[in-house]
């Protein structure tokens, strides 16, 4: 390894852990060779500024057309060019006050009951609405389904454990369903010190996971069918 | 596999500006890409890298057309680009931004050592993965990828203050 492969092996996290000791202490007996790295690091950041603008562009419905993909969707999103708000803003809690005053938990799975193997898989087939029973007497409701403006396909969802209640929003990737937020019904939590956000009595515990996953209107029940019916595959 | 394709859309798009020289022809290599990869989707190992796959694709559609412009006697002499950017590149490139710059130094370099930052400089593949994406060997991406920034410095910050 000549010294400018040293320099780019320790960049990348190539050397092993005793070439990396060695190195280390290298870089501090000499100060030419830190300021070289220092440049060639500073260089990576540079480069990657300097094309970062795919990066921060919103997959939006013109650009998925415009890189000829947006063909086979626009039979299923339904139109949205219209000035009512999207659907899931006017969407109501459907358990009432409990839930209402909830409390969000981001990236948090921590209910009881199911796991997440039959999790993704009632994801998968079960249409909004209808119930399906995960085992261990845990139960999950599909409510409705959307597309995030990543492309995934998402879907909210009430999950009831023992007597628990919890809402949350899962979203399809590679064919599994991770949850993205859940929101749990504050009379009914077991463990309030696991508690990470606490959102208002009147806050939809949701709604920042909608704006972040830049959610569709609803599909109607025909188009979740057919994504049903299709595994969830555009073509 | 479109909603696959859409998740990775944005790197797909920064990989294809990064090898392509420039915005509006990485989206047309983007577009390419797409096309031929919707076409061959059976094609697709099922369980592997969409990314990687669609990677390779690019970089094959990017050699196609660099062969139909060698054909055509087209093709820039990308060591004379560099030589001349090596004398007085620093006075060619001065009161541009930074980051313009920083493209330019990316155009600049052969197409085997611009694919190669692309992968691991900007995606954040692994030695392993990109030697696999481009079929070469691991020892080939290191020596590769060592020369690529220091041609990279060597633009950006002038002759003198060369890597090693």
């Amino acid at each position: 390894m000549n010294r400018d492969e040293q320099i780019v092996a320790f960049l990348d996290g190539r050397l092993s852990d005793s070439e990396m000791n060695a190195f280390e202490a290298e870089l501090e007996q000499n100060a030419e060779l830190a300021e070289e790295v220092a440049r060639i690091a500073g260089n990576d950041d540079l480069l990657r500024a300097a094309f970062d603008g795919p990066m921060q562009e919103p997959v939006d419905q013109s650009l998925i057309e415009r890189m000829g993909l947006g063909a086979a969707e626009t039979s299923i999103i339904a139109n949205a060019a219209n000035d009512n708000p999207p659907l899931w803003r006017r969407w109501q809690w459907p358990v009432g006050g409990a839930i209402a005053a909830c409390l969000a938990l981001v990236m948090v799975w921590q209910s009881g009951g199911g796991s997440d193997d039959a999790f993704s898989g009632a994801m998968e087939t079960t249409p909004s609405s209808v119930t399906a029973s995960l085992g261990d007497q845990t139960k999950v409701t599909p409510q409705l389904t959307f597309a995030a403006n990543d492309g995934r396909f998402c879907r909210e969802f009430l999950k009831e454990s023992g007597g628990n209640a919890e809402t949350g929003i899962a979203c399809r990737s590679k064919g599994t369903w991770t949850i993205e937020a859940l929101a749990k019904g504050g009379a009914a939590l077991q463990n309030p010190g696991e508690i990470a956000t606490a959102a208002g009595a009147d806050t939809n515990a949701l709604d920042g996971a909608y704006e972040r996953l830049g959610a569709s209107d609803p599909f109607d029940a025909a188009a979740e069918k057919a994504l049903i019916d299709g595994k969830w595959d555009r073509r | 596999m479109r909603t696959e394709i859409i998740a990775i859309l944005p790197r797909l798009r920064r990989f294809c500006m990064a090898i392509a020289r420039g915005g509006d022809a990485g989206d047309d290599l983007c577009q390419a890409t797409i096309e031929r990869a919707l076409s061959r989707a059976d094609q697709f190992e099922q369980g592997s890298r969409l990314d990687s796959w669609m990677y390779r694709i690019a970089q094959n559609i990017m050699i196609d057309q660099a062969r139909r412009k060698k054909t055509r006697g087209h093709e820039i002499d990308v060591d004379d680009a560099l030589t001349l950017v090596g004398d007085d590149g620093v006075q060619i490139v001065e009161g541009r931004s930074e980051l313009a710059r920083a493209r330019e130094a990316m155009a600049a370099l052969p197409d085997d050592q611009r694919t190669l930052m692309a992968l691991v400089v900007l995606d954040g593949k692994s030695y392993k993965e990109a030697a696999d994406i481009l079929d070469i060997p691991m020892g080939t991406v290191m020596s590769r990828i060592a020369r690529a920034r220091r041609s990279i410095d060597a633009y950006v910050h002038g002759v003198e203050g060369a890597m090693a």
